[in-house]
């Protein structure tokens, strides 16, 4: 009772909270001063000069992923992006590991990207390293199928991810024929389907000056920066890639799916389609994200709070340039599942009925504004959304346009998206769970064995 | 289990927060488990190619601490990982961390670890000042469980830390075979 008291002061003073703060102002900047610069081979240098802390984030997109890859090779924009960062000699691993610089790199829908991130003072010797293992990278079939070995054992360490599997589901379901479903990593037969010599064309085409873009977020001035970029970022070419052929096969949309995963854990959601990407949209489905399964005071929440209905709960918007998807969905026991299912559509079901007021607006507005700033606090995430939101054609702009959006959203703007957007029609069901749920609740403990083979006694569990 | 991979994790008792080892701990798991190619990278991915992915983690607490060191690999190969990390374990003791650790002549070719794992924390401190709740919640872990006195400023402390105190610490935390290792495999077909 009193768990609940605490609960119930605790929302309303996040209500006070949301009522009592000024939202950020059109004319106010939320972030420090962005500069875009355009190199002479067409590469689009985007820095934010950040002196909270003396490192530099550096990320270097590709107008170049999962879009725009033959569907039967697909994983080849990653493969070709690992490629790129795939450290030749120990000589140089070493220069890097001394310095403390990371790197990394992946690849999504619409992009591929490469990160960079080190001490300040290092900068300019880790690009020197990298600048020009990325810019010519050795692409050997020795490497190539190291790197499919690879991609092959990240493939499967997601599949073991419930949510992972139910997100790739959802994409599957609305988006696959666009050129966006699948895995980034591809499938096992599209690896195998993948030469030397499409990865050479990949490089060629889309590794050009301007179809690329580098962010910076760094302490050092933006002269240096300028300089230290141009220095090591002129050797790729200008031009522009093909034009993209769409290659993949129509498909039929299912409505239900199941992903049989045995265990006592199970994921339910709902997924519902988005139209292709525009500020607008982007700051409507922030929001419609913040109101359904962020935090207390979400839709969602009394689902796990006050229902006992789930360990886990979100609501998870992918927003990719032609289009996307939203996901709510609830982490529950397998014995619970149907029972989570009902009460998600009926969540969603009452939302649809009665909309938003203007209240709860308010309240879903300065959350989502407040969860902006917080996600764009470091240089990390900041460098990335820079770069992120120019890929998608949003441009980096809209870093700070972001609350201007986010302000111009009136009820009825809120309620026509909902009832747009969730339509029952729509919707799409998947479920990751055992097969029999009564089997998995009478289930004994998983085996644990205990073994003593080394010098002093030690526990050894072994759960297959 | 219904998984495709197999996953292990190693798990050591570590210095608390308020001993002295905890700034070698620290190093030392920067040193072994982090970064572009730790140790553990070449002891498991060296020769033969036992590992899949890697890390390392060191959590300091009021009353104790734990290392824990988490590995996903082939199941076919989860035996042989786990033996080699091990083997390797062992030696952590008597390994050259640092260029000085070897002779004058041979220095150039020797590879700084120490330096780089100093490093790696010089960059996580200095990132870690860009976010609010990240200082907010190192102050409250400090205020929370500080209990010795002269402790002094932490990048000083770690900037201390030689070669030795890192054999030392690893000689008393990772080598003495007290281990709980957790192995999940995927269900047998």
């Amino acid at each position: 009772m009193a768990h609940r008291k605490k609960i119930t002061l605790l929302i309303c003073s996040l209500w006070l909270y949301a009522a009592a703060w000024p939202a950020i102002s059109a004319e106010s900047k939320a972030f420090q001063p962005i500069v875009k610069k355009i190199l002479p081979n067409g590469l689009t240098l985007i820095n934010q000069r950040d002196e909270s802390s003396e490192i530099t984030v550096l990320y270097l997109f590709i107008r170049g992923g999962k879009k725009v890859e033959p569907w039967e090779k697909r994983g080849l924009a990653y493969l070709t992006s690992r490629l790129t960062i795939e450290i030749p000699d120990q000589k140089k691993a070493q220069d890097l590991m001394s310095q403390a610089s990371q790197v990394s790199m992946s690849s999504r829908a619409d992009y591929s990207y490469i990160r960079i991130a080190c001490l300040s003072e290092s900068l300019e010797d880790t690009l020197k390293t990298m600048s020009k293992i990325i810019t010519d990278p050795l692409l050997s079939g020795i490497r190539i199928d190291y790197v499919k070995k690879t991609m092959e054992s990240q493939k499967k360490r997601e599949d073991d991810d419930s949510l992972l599997l139910a997100h790739e589901a959802h994409i599957n379901a609305f988006l696959a024929g666009t050129g966006y479903g699948g895995s980034v990593l591809g499938s096992e037969e599209s690896r195998r389907n993948i030469r030397k010599r499409d990865v050479e064309d990949f490089f060629k085409a889309y590794y050009r000056g301007s179809n690329m873009i580098l962010t910076v977020c760094s302490n050092l001035d933006e002269k240096r920066v300028l300089t230290i970029c141009s220095d090591h970022f002129a050797e790729f070419p200008d031009g522009v890639p093909p034009p993209i052929k769409n290659s993949s096969p129509p498909v039929e949309n299912e409505r239900d799916i199941f992903i049989e995963k045995e265990g006592k854990q199970a994921v339910v959601s709902f997924g519902f389609p988005l139209p292709s990407l525009t500020k607008r949209h982007f700051a409507l489905a922030y929001s419609l994200e913040t109101l359904l399964g962020k935090g207390i005071g979400s839709r969602l929440w009394p689902l796990r709070a006050e229902e006992k209905l789930a360990y886990n709960f979100g609501a998870r918007s992918t927003q990719l340039k032609e289009g996307g998807v939203i996901e709510v969905f609830l982490e529950t026991d397998n014995t619970k599942r149907e029972e989570a299912l009902k009460a998600l559509e009926k969540t969603i079901d009452r939302l649809l009925e009665q909309g938003v007021t203007e209240e709860e607006l308010r309240t879903t507005k300065v959350q989502s504004q407040a969860s902006f700033l917080r996600a764009n606090e470091t240089k990390e995430t900041r460098a990335f959304n820079l770069g992120l939101f120019e890929v998608q054609g949003l441009g980096f702009e809209f870093l700070n346009e972001f609350f201007q959006e986010i302000e111009g959203i009136t009820v009825e703007d809120m309620n026509f998206y909902i009832q747009k957007t969730l339509d029952p029609e729509k919707r799409v069901q998947v479920v990751v769970g055992s097969k029999n749920e009564e089997t998995e609740k009478n289930k004994p403990l998983p085996l644990v064995q205990t073994e003593s083979s080394t010098s002093r006694p030690s526990l050894r569990k072994c759960i297959s | 289990m219904d998984v495709n991979q197999a996953y292990l994790v190693i798990g050591m008792l570590a210095p608390d927060y308020n001993h002295p080892d905890q700034f070698a701990a620290d190093v030392l798991t920067e040193i072994l488990g982090r970064g572009v190619a730790p140790l553990l990278n070449f002891a498991l991915r060296g020769r033969r190619k036992l590992a899949d992915s890697l890390a390392m983690n060191y959590i300091s607490l009021k009353y104790g601490g734990a290392m824990l060191i988490y590995i996903t690999c082939d199941p076919n190969l989860l035996k042989a990982a786990k033996n080699e990390t091990l083997q390797f374990l062992k030696t952590t003791r008597r390994q050259n961390y640092s260029k000085k650790d070897y002779p004058t002549e041979d220095r150039l070719y020797a590879f700084d670890f120490l330096e780089c794992g100093q490093n790696q924390i010089r960059f996580s401190s200095r990132q870690s000042k860009e976010s609010g709740l990240s200082v907010a919640t190192s102050l409250a872990r400090y205020m929370l469980l500080k209990e010795a006195e002269g402790m002094g400023r932490y990048m000083d402390r770690i900037e201390d830390i030689s070669s030795s105190d890192c054999r030392t610490a690893a000689g008393n935390y990772l080598g003495q075979g007290r281990y709980v290792i957790v192995s999940i495999l995927p269900k047998r077909k």
